[in-house]
């Protein structure tokens, strides 16, 4: 029975939206960010060390990924609520990496999209395959950061 | 042999990614290709109906030569001098002979012939067999070789026979083609040097057009150029966003350092600061170029009250330009306003355009911005500054890439070149008008005109 539904949702279409999937409790959201796991998934190295001190200058612990194959072994270990992820990642895409997690796992956390993308397409194609919302890296690029995450997360 | 085979099949790469090469080559080929076929065959059609025609000549006269001779047969002496008679006088002078037989056994005996040699001589050929057996005119083509010299000959075969029918003899004529293979041969001849100069011709002004080719290869050269340097802006300025990103961000960090930082580095940071807001801009710029021109820009347009963006942009402004002395003013519509549709983001990029640059041009004086609305399904966007201003002619370029007014006013602002020609771009993709007035050392005003959502009143 539960095997005929999850073979029906995914047949539906690859364009499935994450509703299917257990992901962050509305509870949970409310919460204070320092009180949430996050993962951020970014290629760059200057960014991914600007990125941890921006969060730990607000005491908020972040764990990091290097790429798409880290990222997805550190959402199915440790089930993170909210995920930054990059876009444009060596080896699998941001949206590939969506897609993977949402055929693949049966947890799938928030997430956010970090890009400095403006093209045609892809960010439409992001919100299909289950990201929450686009934040535009060289807009935010400070400690505004954690203020943009903080609001669309309590949206 | 693995070296040929790379080689032909980049040739044929080749070919096949250069269709105008490939076809104007197959035109090469083919225009002498059908002269050849068509001389060849007319000359060939030609010697055919010749050779018919002599056929049924010296069919002809074996026929009549026949008639009379069925008389005559029991005279040999007045036969023969009325063949030569008719060899002599009567006959085309290609005829090579005229022989009367009569059955002799087996084989036929010479009654006659315009050759006296040959009288009496017995001739065992198959075709009088099948002549007078079968009762019928034969003919066939003969090849005789006389002093080393070939010559074809038709050889007609003609049974003589009583009125009623009963078989008499045989009568022999013999035609050379001679004359008509001269002929023919001057045909060929002719037909050979028209298809030489055409052929020749023809190659002639391929030749003095291959600079067509130059110019089709070099085209497609250029594409694929262009194409490369839109990937490499495209690429480039990605590349370069990733780090200036991760400067302004530790910069921002710095800034936001609780304890108070001497004036001197608060200065320094601050400069270090626009200068990668500078930088940050440019690359920008030039992403929005390579995207625009690559088709790759997404527009996301909302219904938008645009008087929130342009007080926005006011709000964002205005301090830089009271830094420099210059009055700014905002006067937006006060009424009721219908919204716009239009993507925001970039609505909101034009206006930081327009407005910097009203800034940025004004030495002394006043910036000014107005949203006028006169319900006529329009609403209208102005900067107007008392700037430097521009001449007509800087006014015909202004929105061209790189373009930047060049004089001594203009000479210490920095800039790219590039905003205006991103404004024209956004403003038409959201269906708006950019119209531009000016007057030199007196001031400029650029105004963005879009259609408001039509409401549904009455
Ligand atoms: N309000 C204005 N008053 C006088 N001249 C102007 C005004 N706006 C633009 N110009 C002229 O038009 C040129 C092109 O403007 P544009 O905004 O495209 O480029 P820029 O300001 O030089 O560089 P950037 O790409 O950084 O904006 C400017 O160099 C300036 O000479
Ligand atoms: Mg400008």
């Amino acid at each position: 029975m539960f095997n005929s539904i999850t073979k029906m949702t995914k047949k539906k279409s690859s364009l499935s939206t994450l509703a299917n999937h257990k992901t962050i409790s509305d509870a949970r959201r409310m919460l204070p960010l320092a009180e949430l796991k996050i993962l951020m998934v970014e290629d760059d190295p200057f960014l991914r060390d600007l990125y941890q001190r921006i969060f730990d200058r607000a005491s908020i612990k972040v764990e990091l990924a290097r790429d798409g194959e880290e990222g997805f072994d550190v959402v199915k270990a440790q089930k993170p609520d909210l995920m930054l992820l990059d876009v444009m990642l060596p080896g699998i895409t941001g949206p590939e990496l969506l897609s993977k997690m949402a055929k693949e796992l049966e947890y799938v956390p928030m997430v956010i999209m970090l890009s400095d993308l403006d093209q045609i397409g892809v960010k439409d194609k992001c919100i299909n395959l289950g990201a929450k919302a686009f934040i535009s890296k060289n807009d935010v690029s400070g400690p505004e950061l954690l203020r943009k995450v903080e609001e669309i997360l309590k949206a | 042999m693995q070296f040929i085979k790379n080689k032909i099949s980049s040739y044929i790469r080749f070919l096949a990614d250069n269709q105008q090469v490939f076809l104007s080559l197959l035109l090469i080929l083919l225009v002498p290709g059908i002269l050849v076929f068509n001389t060849v065959f007319v000359v060939k059609s030609m010697d055919d109906n010749m050779n018919y025609e002599l056929r049924l000549k010296a069919e002809m006269a074996g026929s009549i030569v026949a008639r009379y001779s069925s008389d005559l047969l029991g005279d040999p002496t007045q036969l023969q001098a009325k063949i030569k008679l008719t060899v002599d006088e009567s006959l085309h002078s290609s005829t090579r002979k005229v022989t009367i037989m009569v059955p002799e056994g087996e084989n036929f005996q010479v009654l006659a012939s315009s050759d006296q040699s040959e009288i009496s001589q017995i001739r065992p050929q198959l075709q009088y067999t099948v002549a007078w057996h079968q009762h019928a005119t034969i003919a066939q083509l003969v090849q005789t070789v006389q002093n080393h010299q070939t010559e074809r000959l038709w050889q007609v075969v003609t049974p003589i026979a009583t009125p009623t029918g009963s078989k008499l003899g045989l009568v022999e004529i013999l035609v050379s083609t001679a004359d008509m293979d001269a002929r023919t041969q001057t045909v060929l001849v002719n037909s050979v040097l028209v298809l030489v100069a055409s052929i020749g011709l023809v190659l002639l002004l391929i030749a003095n057009n291959a600079r067509l080719f130059q110019y089709a290869l070099l085209f497609h050269k250029l594409q694929e150029v262009d194409k490369m340097k839109d990937n490499f802006i495209s690429i480039a300025s990605h590349e370069l966003k990733t780090p200036v990103t991760a400067a302004k961000g530790f910069l921002s960090l710095v800034e936001q350092e609780k304890q108070v930082l001497p004036a001197e580095i608060q200065s320094d940071i601050n400069k270090a600061n626009m200068s990668l807001e500078r930088l940050s801009d440019l690359v920008n710029d030039l992403l929005n170029v390579s995207r625009i021109e690559q088709k790759r820009l997404a527009i996301d347009p909302v219904p938008t009250d645009i008087r929130t963006v342009v007080g926005e942009v006011f709000e964002d402004l205005s301090g830089s330009a009271q830094k420099k002395g210059l009055t700014i003013e905002y006067h937006p519509f006060t009424g009721e306003l219908p919204p716009v549709l239009i993507d925001p983001a970039k609505f909101r990029q034009i206006m930081v355009n327009l407005l910097t640059n009203a800034i940025k041009y004004t030495i002394s004086g006043k910036v000014e911005v107005n949203i006028i609305f006169e319900d006529l399904g329009k609403v209208a966007v102005s900067v107007k500054d008392t700037g430097i201003g521009m001449s007509a002619g800087d006014m015909e370029k202004l929105f061209t890439q790189f373009y930047r007014v060049r004089n001594r006013k203009a000479r210490d602002i920095v800039g790219t070149g590039l905003g205006l020609w991103i404004t024209k771009q956004l403003t038409e993709m959201m269906d708006g008008k950019i119209l531009v007035e000016s007057i030199e050392d007196v001031g400029s005003r650029f105004t963005v005109v879009f259609s408001v959502i039509p409401t549904k009143k009455k």
